[in-house]
């Protein structure tokens, strides 16, 4: 799993450097987003440009990093492509995270 | 339109089945009529949750034995039949999709539980079948091609 994380205007932004989230993967990712979340900024950014595919555990995996967080930080999602999107749309998960269109307009604080 | 048919054969395994899913959808794309590959985007969901089943349940405290895909295209109806010798589903039924209750603590929301909701919405039809010792999961999309 490759995860690049920079701090950006008191936001963490994480990148997700791969093409999928999947089961075979899902443990890994949560583990790295432990890592990567553990101090900080309380604003967490997701960026899943690069990310065209995400199976349920994937998604499990994402709803997983968000409950790990401590007390008052964040997790949002930026840059779901189509296929991602119709996941979370249809668990009704896109009820949950605020979803930015881009990883510009989540530094613009201008969600979907 | 002839109908036109692909079979691959899987180890039923975390690595195997992400194999099966990529090749799987490699060979849907080469059947679809060039610039429809767009309508597949439901058949890779549903494909990845069915696979993930096999490789996460169909085995338990089995010995792993190979599973076959077999992909088909009859005019816009793409079927993807998934046979394995794995566990029986439940009741020999295709289980119901979950409905989870998203509305309170943070702490309390589902991280599984979802691949039987997606498949249910994105596929036209689902038939589930034992026969003999195998099990026989057919999937069925309509794809508009057209």
């Amino acid at each position: 799993m490759s995860l690049t994380s920079t701090i950006q205007n008191e936001t963490r932004i994480i990148s997700v450097d791969a093409d999928r989230i999947d089961a075979a993967m899902a443990i890994q990712f949560k583990d790295d987003m432990r890592s990567e979340t553990a101090d900080g900024p309380d604003r967490v950014v997701l960026d899943l440009t690069k990310v065209d595919f995400i199976d349920s555990s994937g998604l499990g995996a994402i709803v997983a990093s968000m409950k790990q967080l401590g007390q008052n930080q964040k997790l949002e999602l930026a840059g779901l492509t189509p296929n991602v999107q119709k996941v979370f749309r249809l668990t009704r998960m896109d009820t949950i995270f605020t979803l930015f269109a881009t990883l510009n307009d989540a530094m613009d604080g201008q969600p979907v | 339109m002839t109908s036109l048919h692909t079979t691959i054969r899987f180890q039923p395994d975390a690595l195997g089945v992400r194999q099966a899913l990529d090749e799987g959808m490699s060979r849907c794309r080469g059947l679809v009529p060039v610039g429809r590959e767009d309508r597949l985007g439901n058949v890779q969901i549903v494909l990845a949750e069915a696979l993930n089943n096999v490789a996460e349940h169909g085995f338990a405290e089995l010995p792993l034995t190979e599973a076959r895909l077999d992909i088909a295209l009859n005019r816009d109806t793409l079927t993807v039949s998934i046979c394995d010798k794995g566990h029986e589903m439940p009741g020999l039924r295709v289980p119901a999709p979950k409905h989870h209750d998203l509305n309170g603590d943070v702490q309390d929301l589902p991280e599984g539980g979802f691949g039987w909701m997606l498949i249910h919405e994105l596929t036209s039809r689902i038939d589930y079948a034992r026969v003999d010792d195998e099990n026989h999961l057919t999937l069925t999309f309509v794809l508009a091609l057209d």
